[in-house]
């Protein structure tokens, strides 16, 4: 009975690794104002519905991220733009980021507090200046006055999986910004080419067309995901159910995929069963066949699996094998099938040293998957050469008539016969 | 002194500014009201009650006959509830059911109920906490608006105003549930409103003075709002702030005193937060905004109102200005309203108009009579309005407006100048675009080459400084940048060096389209395709790259080619060749001539040392094969030491056994 529960338990802790949540579920939302849960509730819903611990605070509350390394929550909603009383400082977000937990965080054409700011730059977003809001007098809601509650639809091309395919325009009212030309930035949602941005004085800033960002990530290398929306009243129930003509706006959509995303609820990879067998030698030694020697040929094998829908499934793709030492000396591109394995017979450099075999996946939207391991790569022993190279023939007839000789000089020498002495 | 004296005016400069009432920002729509009502009817149950609770059934049905809306299954509603109240002895149930059957009017509060209810209603008047105070006081004065005689005397009542004001906060003015519990302010609004209504009843000198010390800290409890945007909460949700704004407006009215801590400035903004209150999502939360919103629109503090302008954006000439002054909940609201100054909003030190009164022939719908409409061209002009209440009991709020006239414009003289240098765009010939049309051959520049783009704007002839103006380069790879062009005096130019313009694109030399982008709030926009434009950029290398992640490309090893060996039949030469002086040994061996019977039989320490020493010599010969074929060249020379001192010792005994026996054959033969 005893050994039965230990099993189940054993059991239990694998199905849960299975369909494990990727990165926790414990959700610290801060809001300017209590009022905006409110007005806010379907964006906040969203997270109710998937199962996250939600905490909400106000700016003003006195609030914790860590202590002595321990996280106190898996991700980090910041929809507190104005308010310079937040208990949390940038370098504690920042902190909180490196640990590898994920921030979103709203911001509106107001006041910006300095922390958002000093959040934003760090990852490689500079907000406007205060009181700045993205215009386009081409592409706004017709049935507002105001030309500053622009109606985008200039999606990220390039990684359809933060935004699984959204073509539905979205409302959109707030502060542009510009992200750094940096893989790791991810222009989300910008501007049109007629957009741009300007203050409240009625003045334009450099800011223009697809070079506004309305809201960008970062996909940092410790897969820490940062999503900065220039506008919170795009997540509001009023922008969720706001109607262009008689089609409902993408808002709604829009946000509960951001939301997601960012929250790496798809879009991780992970590596598992890396192995490298030696499937041929060009070695006739038998002394350690197991460690790689120069010329051998190789099966590199390893299986990438991708989050999706709360569990881990095979990952089809392209994997980048290179195989390193300072420089690399091979690098090749492996298909995976359809269980996820990626399989690749190579033969190995004639140059021996450590040398490294990194696997790497590099797809836009996706978490980074860096794989190496380390393996010494022998030259041959002395006797894992030929033996018997027909060239080199003279030379071993030349030794080996050399040691005959000394040993029949040897027996010459003991039994010669002895001069007959002339009588 | 002085400066004493200029901080005081700033101060009360300041002050002033601050204080300016400007209304509400939005009226609560009739839409919204609806959809509460329909939220509210949809918590009904089929017998009668709202989510088959007290609770919710009184705060659907207060809610609902506040706005005058028929309250359905009246009858069963009524039934469940009488029902309720025989079955329920406690205050909460006793409150709920009494207002209830009050609110919707089913009748059934006889003697008999007060008969049942009144010990419960004295118990708790004189040990109950403040809401159970609160229920208890509630109860009597609806028992007695349905004429009938609750056996309570003042006296106890005003043991109630005694109990309540001592658990008021000394310092915060909020109010606590019992003693041994924290104040709040969730508290402090039903203790206001349970104050009023007993000092009301009462008229005793005793108990408003008690009161009077509750109103004196009002002021502070106020000013424990939240304030975002306009909109003043309490405690972060709509039950507070409503409750608080109940409170206080049943406060004034019976006493004056609350007018010096309570501004109408508050009052305007709590309604700025209640008209923001779109998204119910309880009974409770439909309830304090129906009595939040009532109180706001009939109050004796100020009634928060709205400035609804017809029509915000006119098309070519403003005509004339049309408004309605409206209360929270859209009704109109008689009042003299005067344009205070319209401004241009780019030159708002002089005014086009000031003080104009607008005028209405059924108190809904202002305009002015003999507008000048000329005066307003195209553009943003920022109005200010005066609008005073014909109630007196009111203030004037004054509300800001902007209202735009928007029509068409058009481009004139665009020109594009291409030269070597900048100081050589003044002489050199520029290519001029009509607008609305597209240049037939592309505008070729290199990168050593600097671009001009030059044009006017005009509205009626006249030049008129848009918002936006822009010069857009885009390219069929999807390349593009948007060059904003800056005006100045009468004109749009910029001058840009094809190098600037180059590394703005990337570097990707190549055919660029050229439009050109106009945007105001005012203007129809412009986006006009008037060119194309061939960069030559030599040799420079794109520096962006047009994917994310740089495309690696595959690096194979190139394995060191094997030297090249000589051709078989000039080793196997070469390997006779070596192996000849061979034979010249073996025919120098038979010459020599070999003798066996030398080997020594007769002595056995010869034998033996002779024997050992020959396989001594075999043994190296093996040694070296051994070591050709797999040994290590340390195991061999190890072996090999080893080997050789029986080889050298025991060559040495046959040796000299072998010298020895010559010598004895020597000396024999002599």
């Amino acid at each position: 009975m005893k050994s039965f529960i230990i099993s189940l338990i054993i059991a239990c802790i694998l199905v849960s690794n299975v369909f494990g949540a990727v990165g926790g579920k414990r959700v610290l939302i801060i809001v300017d104002d209590l009022s905006m849960v409110k007005s806010h509730s379907q964006f906040f819903s969203t997270l109710e519905g998937k199962g996250y611990k939600i905490e909400y605070h106000s700016a003003g509350d006195k609030v914790e991220l860590e202590k002595y390394g321990d996280f106190f929550y898996d991700h980090l909603i910041l929809f507190a733009p104005t308010s310079d009383s937040l208990s949390i400082t940038s370098s504690d977000v920042l902190k909180f980021i490196d640990g590898g937990n994920n921030v979103f965080i709203a911001a509106s054409n107001g006041v910006i507090s300095d922390t958002v700011r000093d959040i934003a730059t760090e990852c490689g977003i500079e907000i406007e200046d205060d009181k700045t809001s993205v215009f386009d007098h081409f592409n706004y809601d017709k049935q507002q006055s105001e030309q500053n509650l622009i109606v985008a639809d200039q999606y990220i091309q390039d990684a359809p999986i933060i935004l699984q395919g959204l073509q539905t325009p979205v409302l959109f009212k707030g502060v542009g910004h510009s992200i750094r030309q940096n893989p790791l930035n991810y222009a989300v949602l910008t501007g049109s080419s007629t957009a741009y941005s300007r203050k409240a004085s009625g003045v334009a800033t450099k800011l223009m067309g697809k070079k506004v960002g309305l809201v960008s990530s970062l996909q940092a290398r410790n897969n820490a995901r940062v999503t900065f929306a220039g506008s919170i009243d795009m997540f509001s129930n009023k922008f969720f159910t706001s109607k262009l003509g008689k089609d409902t706006v993408g808002n709604r959509e829009f946000a509960e995929s951001l939301l997601s995303w960012t929250l790496q609820e798809r879009g991780i990879l992970r590596s598992s069963n890396l192995s490298i067998k030696k499937i041929s030698t060009e070695s006739n030694s038998t002394v350690a066949p197991e460690i790689l020697t120069i010329k051998d040929e190789i099966e590199y094998s390893i299986t990438v699996e991708e989050f999706v829908k709360d569990q881990w499934v095979p990952y089809v793709g392209q994997l980048e094998l290179e195989i390193i030492m300072l420089d690399p000396y091979i690098r090749t591109f492996i298909k995976g099938n359809k269980d996820g394995e990626y399989k690749s017979i190579i033969k190995l450099p004639d140059v021996y040293g450590v040398f490294t075999f990194e696997a790497t996946i590099q797809k836009p939207g996706y978490g980074n998957l860096d794989t190496f391991v380390r393996q010494p790569i022998r030259p041959f022993r002395h006797d894992s050469y030929e033996r018997f190279i027909p060239s080199a023939f003279p030379y071993y007839a030349a030794c080996f008539s050399m040691i005959v000789g000394v040993f029949v000089f040897s027996i010459v020498f003991l039994f010669h016969q002895e001069p007959k002495k002339a009588l | 002194m002085k400066t004493i004296s200029i901080f005081l005016i700033l101060g009360i400069i300041i002050t002033v500014i601050a204080a300016t009432n400007s209304g509400i920002s939005n009226i609560y729509s009739k839409y919204d009201l609806n959809r509460v009502k329909d939220y509210i009817v949809s918590k009904q149950d089929s017998n009668g009650l709202f989510n088959g609770e007290l609770k919710d059934t009184y705060y659907g049905v207060s809610a609902l006959q506040r706005i005058q809306e028929t309250i359905g299954k009246s009858k069963e509603l009524c039934k469940n509830v009488k029902s309720q109240l025989t079955k329920n002895s406690d205050i909460e149930s006793v409150f709920y059911a009494v207002s209830i059957l009050s609110e919707a009017k089913c009748g059934g509060l006889d003697a008999s109920v007060v008969d049942i209810v009144t010990p419960l209603l004295k118990t708790k008047l004189a040990s109950g906490n403040l809401i159970e105070i609160y229920q208890a006081v509630n109860t009597i004065f609806t028992l007695q608006t349905a004429k009938l005689n609750v056996a309570i005397d003042n006296n106890t009542l005003e043991a109630a105003v005694g109990k309540l004001v001592s658990l008021m906060d000394a310092e915060e003015g909020t109010f606590k549930l019992s003693d041994s519990e924290q104040a709040n302010l969730a508290n402090t609004g039903l203790a206001y409103f349970t104050l009023a209504r007993l000092s009301h009843r009462l008229k005793s000198p005793e108990a408003d003075k008690l009161i009077a010390k509750v109103v004196a800290k009002v002021g502070s409890v106020m000013s424990a709002g939240d304030e975002t945007q306009g909109a003043l909460s309490f405690g972060g949700n709509l039950a507070t702030t409503s409750s608080i704004l109940h409170g206080v407006l049943s406060l004034s009215s019976v006493n004056d005193q609350i007018t010096d801590f309570v501004s109408a400035e508050q009052i305007n903004s709590i309604g700025e937060y209640l008209v923001k209150q779109t998204n119910i999502e309880s009974l409770s939360d439909a309830y304090y905004l129906i009595l939040g919103l009532k109180r706001c629109q009939k109050n004796s503090i100020n009634q928060p109102l709205h400035l609804n302008l017809l029509q915000t954006v006119y098309s070519n000439q403003l005509d004339n200005v049309k408004l309605q002054v409206q209360d929270i909940l859209g009704a109109d609201v008689p009042s003299k309203v005067v344009i205070s100054q319209a401004v241009l909003s780019s030159a708002r030190t002089s005014p086009i108009i000031s003080n104009v009164e607008l005028t209405s022939a059924d108190s809904k719908t202002y305009s002015v009579q003999n507008f000048e409409s000329g005066k307003f061209k195209l553009g943003s002009y920022v109005f200010d309005f005066k609008i005073t209440p014909v109630d007196t009991q009111f203030g004037a709020i004054t509300v800001r407006r902007v209202l735009t006239v928007s029509g068409a414009v058009a481009v004139k003289d665009f020109k594009v100048a291409v030269a070597d240098t900048k100081e050589a765009l003044g002489t050199a010939t520029s290519t001029v675009v009509e607008f609305g049309k597209k240049l037939k051959s592309p505008i070729n520049a290199n990168g050593n080459q600097t671009v001009k783009f030059f044009f006017r704007i005009v509205s009626n002839d006249q030049p008129f400084q848009v918002k936006q103006a822009a010069i857009q380069l885009y390219s069929s790879a999807g390349i593009e940048t948007v060059i904003p062009v800056a005006f100045s005096v009468d004109a749009f130019s910029v001058t840009l060096g094809v190098k600037d313009i180059a590394k703005r694109l990337g570097n990707h030399a190549g055919l660029y389209n050229a439009d050109l982008i106009i945007g105001d709030n005012t203007i129809t926009p412009i986006k006009w395709n008037f060119a194309e434009l061939q960069f030559d950029l030599g040799a420079v290398e794109p520096t962006t790259p047009l994917t994310r992640f740089t495309d690696s490309q595959p690096i194979t090893h190139k394995f060191r080619t094997p030297e090249k060996r000589p051709p078989q039949t000039i080793s196997d030469g070469f390997t006779i060749l070596v192996l000849s002086p061979a034979l010249i040994f073996l025919l120098g061996l038979v010459k020599v001539g070999i003798n066996f019977k030398r080997f020594p039989t007769n002595n056995l320490v010869a034998f033996v040392s002779t024997l050992v020493f020959i396989c001594c010599i075999c043994s190296v010969g093996l040694l070296i094969v051994n070591y050709w074929i797999g040994s290590t060249m340390d195991v061999t020379l190890k072996n090999l030491g080893l080997l050789l001192i029986p080889t050298v010792f025991f060559g040495h005994q046959t040796l000299s056994y072998m010298n020895q026996e010559r010598s004895l054959l020597k000396e024999k033969e002599n």
